[in-house]
């Protein structure tokens, strides 16, 4: 009995013997050394994951700032505008709840309520609920739902196209301090609420095919004054430095000594549905989670391999008809019709003359000689198959070949016929 | 570590507390409780790496046939090992079954039987062992994989003997024992017997019937028995089989590689020479000898054969061939027969060979043989469509190359056999017989 010793990629060589109880070596490690050869890693992974949370505490700029938002440093939010109001002794108040921002009224002869809703979350009925809250109402990129219900002569805000507007237009103390203004955010098409003769102040009007004003001024339907802000660039950080707009914004929102700043947030989302939660039993989260623990115990089961997978070198397999599939290739491709019969034309004749018995130093004459002797066709017609005739197009080619295999069948039958040697074989 | 289905289960049963509780606490107690059961268990299962493994079976096995090898389990720990063995066997060795359940008590030992069915020559080689145990609440188990060497060489199949026996009766023919043998060439004189009816009158030998019959004796004596002579094929002439293990020998032709039908021709050759009294001597050769019997006589030698044959593969080198004189001077001082074992393909790969033939030819009796491919032949015969018209050319072109090539070692001195990889032995053996009939060798 024997055993061979297994050192990997060496030779082997063949120990005989008894049965050799060999040192044998576990090659799985123990799980105190595949924690410790693993440590790094998790110790690097977590040092990632530790990463990653704090960045993403200590750096909101990543993720989408609150447009408008009092307290966002972003330049799509408005800090900057509150903390100048704040600064010359404006009372800001910041909401984001409507409840609380008609609470926030608490004098309502002398305060501002600008109210802004980026993710139109307010319904048309909320927006009322602001008429003739404050004597100077702000809106700021007012949603459609809130121009129908306020201004409804004013047509709902479309998407500005951008630019300066250098010519106010109108009346309106801040806009005729302001003088020029961006107008990113929305426009206005105040044309029909100006035309019906109302006290309509139509600001920054904007060209013919620019779709509307950037600022329209208007009474409210309850009393007090309307300001619909459609260049909302006008209050955030980003923009306010530019041209006339920190004007216009403190002109418009820093006109009363106590601003209520309102953004509506989810908050105000009226719930006349129950919570989504309320809708399914309270076991469907858990048998979810169970399910998903259940697949994953099913993964480390299945997944588990027996042992690692043994690898063997096996031989490199090469075929032996790769050069000749290799030239069939080149001959088609290159159309070499004439040396592809040719060399069927040698196969031919060479059997031809073994099977008649001509020897291999046989001539072309001899072996046509001899074949138009037990075939009885003629020479001629012989010479121009096995030699003179040359293919115009493939059909030809295969139709020549296939003359050529029937020319070998008739001289071997006619050979097997004619005398009692047995058939000659080919070899 | 490992679960098993069961542990799957049992957490999938925590679908009936929870859906009861209707709460997220309960997903989490059952959880829990699930991962205490499955630690508890594990840890209850025997150490897979306390056991102390031994193999023990036959250390050679002939191609195609099987054989059964043990792998001894002792459990050496103090827990009843039960659960899952697998005997890491490389593919080829073909072993079965892959995994057996195992249930050994706690210090004893059990042995664990598989059948290996290999199906490529060469040196099989059994990688580790993997157990996995299993605790009592077959919940989970612990699992290592342990390295015990272990191995079993694959010999060639020799599935060319089939065709010794033949072989055998048209040599004792050729021997003498048969009284067809006349004399001729290449006989030597074996030995002198009574004349029996039939034999070939003028194999009698006059002088030794006088001889035998002594003086005249007296008249009406019986007549003197007449003696002749037998002859018998020359023995003790020498063999020498080179086998190219070069680049081109790793061409596979009908499912066997080139070097595999070398070794089944040389097998035969060999085993028919020795029968017959000669002396064979085998060198396995490309830029080195990969392996090489000299002086090896009777059953001996073929197990000597297949077993250096066993674990040799074709390189991916070019033979040198210009090494191979020198490499037969070393075999052999006297006149021999040389057979070289290698594919003669195109006259590009076959120039090294055709420069050094006439050193050998001067001296010895050299046989080529050759393996041709069958492909060949159906290929050049099948003429049904474009593209294997193209191909019937290229392949009656690659068979005038062969033949080109063949003619150019006649040329040289040099004889040649050419055969498919099924009938090359015997047509080699049968080579070998007419050179030993003609007193050729």
């Amino acid at each position: 009995m024997t055993a061979t010793s297994t050192d990997e990629g060496s030779a082997r060589g063949v120990v005989t013997g008894a049965p050799v109880h060999s040192a044998q070596h576990v090659v799985t490690p123990t799980a105190r050394r595949a924690l410790r050869r693993a440590l790094f890693w998790i110790v690097l992974a977590a040092l990632l994951v530790a990463f990653a949370a704090v960045y993403g505490l200590t750096s909101r700029s990543t993720a989408e700032a609150d447009r408008f938002a009092a307290d966002e440093a972003a330049p799509a939010g408005s800090r900057a505008l509150i903390e100048v109001l704040r600064d010359s002794g404006v009372d800001v108040v910041t909401v984001d709840t409507l409840g609380a921002a008609l609470a926030a009224v608490d004098d309502p002869a002398a305060t501002t309520l600008v109210a802004a809703d980026p993710r139109a979350v307010l319904s048309a009925e909320q927006w009322g609920d602001l008429d003739g809250a404050a004597p100077s109402l702000v809106l700021v990129e007012p949603p459609a739902l809130a121009v129908g219900t306020l201004a409804p002569a004013v047509g709902p805000g479309i998407p500005s196209l951008g630019g300066v507007r250098d010519e106010p237009g109108c009346s309106l103390p801040a806009a005729q301090r302001a003088g020029s203004i961006t107008t990113d955010g929305v426009v206005l098409d105040a044309t029909g609420a100006a035309s019906t003769g109302a006290d309509v102040e139509v600001c920054f009007p904007g060209g013919e095919g620019e779709g509307g004003a950037a600022l329209v001024s208007l009474d409210q339907p309850a009393g007090g004054a309307l300001h619909l802000i459609g260049a909302g660039g006008v209050v955030q950080n980003g923009l306010i430095g530019r041209e006339g707009n920190a004007a216009l914004a403190l002109g418009l929102v820093g006109e009363h000594p106590r601003l209520v700043w309102y953004v509506a947030s989810t908050a105000d989302i009226v719930d006349g549905a129950t919570e989504l939660s309320e809708l399914y039993p309270g076991w469907v989260n858990p048998i979810a989670w169970l399910a998903l623990t259940v697949g994953l115990a099913a993964a480390v089961w299945r997944g588990r391999r027996l042992g690692p997978v043994v690898i063997e070198n096996l031989p490199v397999v090469v075929r032996t008809t790769e050069t000749m599939e290799g030239r069939a290739r080149l001959y088609a491709r290159e159309g070499s019709r004439l040396r592809a019969l040719d060399a069927l034309r040698v196969g031919t004749l060479r059997r031809l003359a073994e099977g008649l018995a001509l020897g291999s130093a046989a001539g072309l004459d001899n072996i046509i000689t001899a074949v138009a002797g037990i075939t009885g066709r003629d020479r001629a017609g012989l010479r121009a198959l096995l030699v003179d005739r040359e293919p115009q197009d493939d059909g030809e080619l295969i139709a020549l070949s296939d003359e050529l295999l029937e020319l070998e069948r008739l001289v071997q039958r006619r050979v097997a016929l004619s005398d009692d040697r047995p058939e000659p074989t080919t070899r | 570590m490992a679960v098993t289905g069961w542990f799957v289960a049992l957490v999938a049963l925590g679908a009936v507390p929870v859906v009861l509780l209707a709460n997220g606490w309960a997903y989490v107690g059952w959880v829990g409780l699930c991962l205490v059961l499955m630690a508890v268990d594990a840890a209850l299962a025997a150490s897979p790496r306390a056991t102390s493994l031994a193999r023990s079976g036959p250390d050679r096995v002939r191609l195609t046939e099987q054989a059964e090898v043990t792998l001894l389990v002792t459990n050496g720990s103090r827990r009843r090992l039960r659960g899952v063995i697998r005997d890491a066997w490389e593919p080829s060795a073909g072993a079965t079954p892959r995994r057996q359940r195992i249930d050994v008590p706690a210090g004893e030992r059990r042995a664990v039987r598989s059948v290996l069915r290999p199906w490529r020559r060469g040196e099989r080689r059994a990688a580790m062992v993997t157990i996995r145990a299993i605790g009592p609440m077959r919940l989970a188990g612990r699992q290592a994989s342990i390295r015990v060497p272990g191995g079993i060489r694959v010999l060639p199949e020799f599935s060319a003997r089939r065709h010794l026996p033949s072989r055998l009766a048209r040599l004792r023919e050729l021997d003498g024992r048969t009284s067809l043998m006349v004399r001729g060439q290449g006989t030597e004189f074996d030995s002198l017997r009574e004349y029996v009816r039939g034999d070939d009158v003028r194999s009698i030998d006059w002088r030794a019937t006088a001889r035998r019959a002594g003086g005249p004796g007296p008249a009406g004596s019986p007549a003197p028995t007449l003696m002749v002579r037998t002859w018998r094929p020359e023995r003790d002439r020498h063999v020498v089989v080179i086998v190219d293990s070069g680049r081109t020998a790793a061409a596979r032709i009908a499912d066997e590689t080139r070097i595999d039908t070398a070794f089944e021709s040389t097998l035969l050759l060999s085993a028919l020479a020795d029968r017959a009294g000669d002396r064979v001597d085998v060198a396995v050769f490309d830029r080195r000898v990969r392996g090489r019997v000299q002086g090896a006589r009777g059953a001996d030698l073929l197990a000597k054969l297949v077993d250096t044959m066993a674990p040799i593969d074709p390189e991916l080198l070019e033979t040198d061939w210009t090494a191979v004189p020198s490499l037969v001077r070393s075999m052999t001082s006297q006149r021999a027969l040389v057979v070289i074992a290698t594919p003669l393909d195109s006259p590009g790969s076959t120039r090294g060979l055709l420069a050094m033939l006439p050193q050998l030819t001067h001296k010895h009796l050299v046989l080529v043989a050759a393996v041709t491919d069958p492909a060949l032949l159906s290929a050049a015969a099948d003429r049904s469509d474009r593209a294997s018209v193209y191909r019937a050319a290229a392949a009656e072109r690659a068979m005038l190359d062969a033949q080109r090539v063949a003619a150019a070692v006649k040329r040289l001195g040099a004889d040649v056999v050419t055969a498919a990889p099924l009938d090359l032995p015997p047509a080699v053996a049968d080579r070998y017989l007419a050179y030993k009939a003609a007193g050729r060798l």
